[in-house]
């Protein structure tokens, strides 16, 4: 059964709770599958043993978009495992992600809000945050792919000629 | 009034600084290698030992157009006309294109299973009855999707596939070469 003006109390990892309508966590599968999964009745229907790490910082992010998203279209629309279009993110979610470069954790925040969405399964906002990542990545050079993804180079100077050379045959 | 409680385990609070881009869950890491450009994962193998993992562990996604054709130069010799000189293919994808001379080529073979564990096209071209590409292990499977065009052109030449191509009945099919996989259409 569907309870529309039903409202849902996220509590999250750092012991903050945010209540929002279910017209907001509809678009998270992990939720509704939480909700019906019980033997819901007409009133408050505890749920409890969700292991999901959220903090209350990234749940804030995520009750925005899904917000603006409330109206979006259920199911989210299916695609293939190859699709590798990244440069299809609506407006106002590349303007809701330029926000977060303002902090200084930028891309913790992303990596965040990547997780989150993956562990509430919320499709539109995985999809729109990995196209982010992938889009933060493209045509980078190797230096400036490490700068942004904060990883440092673990090879050997012959370990990476070696590779250099496995590359030639494109980069010509 | 629901209650959903997101139990404190490991609290991303206290470890956000300790997150990278390896502590995203594997389902992350697919879509977004699916979404980098291939010069982009030739790169993503040089900045460290988990990326080159990485990249030889995901498959490239999904490209519009891909096509391998033979090339050859003709050496003049006189009035009697001209002899093949130098060879190899032209690899396409989408708009990137590779002149590849033999060597180049059988180089690439070798190493595609570095890059990545597949490729798809929405139409594919393989313009050649090549010897590296002769005994490529083919086969077929049914996406279940209907599409509408494409022009087989000389991929007949490979008798092979010509045969399984043949015996199917539906427009659309998924080839795969070695691990490297092509869609190819009926008109």
């Amino acid at each position: 059964r569907i309870y529309p003006l039903m409202r849902v109390t996220l509590t999250t990892s750092d012991g903050a709770s945010v209540t929002v309508s279910r017209q907001l966590t509809k678009h998270s599968g992990f939720i509704e599958k939480a909700i019906t999964d019980m033997a819901v009745d007409d009133n408050a229907v505890p749920l409890s043993a969700v292991a999901v790490d959220v903090d209350d910082a990234t749940l804030k992010l995520v009750i925005e978009w899904l917000t603006e998203h409330r109206d979006d279209a259920l199911p989210y629309p299916e695609k293939t495992d190859e699709e590798r279009r990244a440069d299809d993110i609506p407006a106002w979610d590349q303007a809701f992600v330029q926000k977060w470069d303002t902090k200084e954790d930028q891309q913790q925040t992303l990596y965040a809000v990547i997780t989150a969405a993956d562990k509430l399964d919320i499709k539109g906002l995985l999809d729109m945050t990995c196209k982010t990542l992938a889009n933060k990545i493209n045509g980078k050079t190797v230096e400036e792919m490490r700068e942004i993804l904060q990883l440092e180079c673990d090879f050997t100077e012959e370990e990476l000629a070696e590779i250099r050379k496995e590359n030639a045959w494109c980069e010509n | 009034t629901l209650s959903v409680s997101f139990h404190t385990f490991s609290p991303i609070s206290s470890n956000r600084f300790e997150m990278g881009i390896f502590s995203l869950p594997d389902v992350c890491l697919w879509e977004i290698m699916a979404r980098v450009t291939l010069q982009d994962r030739l790169r993503l193998r040089l900045v460290c030992r988990a990326f080159e993992k990485l990249v030889a562990g995901t498959n490239a996604g999904r490209f519009e157009t891909g096509s391998i054709k033979r090339w050859t130069t003709k050496i003049r010799r006189g009035r009697r006309g001209s002899v093949d000189g130098d060879s190899g293919v032209i690899v396409r994808l989408d708009d990137l294109e590779f002149k590849l001379s033999e060597d180049r080529l059988c180089l690439l073979l070798q190493l595609r299973h570095r890059l990545f564990t597949g490729i798809s096209f929405e139409c594919f071209e393989m313009k050649m009855s090549h010897a590296p590409f002769r005994d490529v292990r083919i086969k077929v499977r049914n996406t279940g999707r209907v599409s509408s065009s494409y022009t087989l052109s000389s991929m007949s030449k490979n008798e092979r596939v010509c045969r399984i191509y043949n015996s199917q009945q539906l427009k659309r099919h998924r080839y795969c070469l070695g691990r490297t996989r092509a869609l190819i259409m009926k008109r």
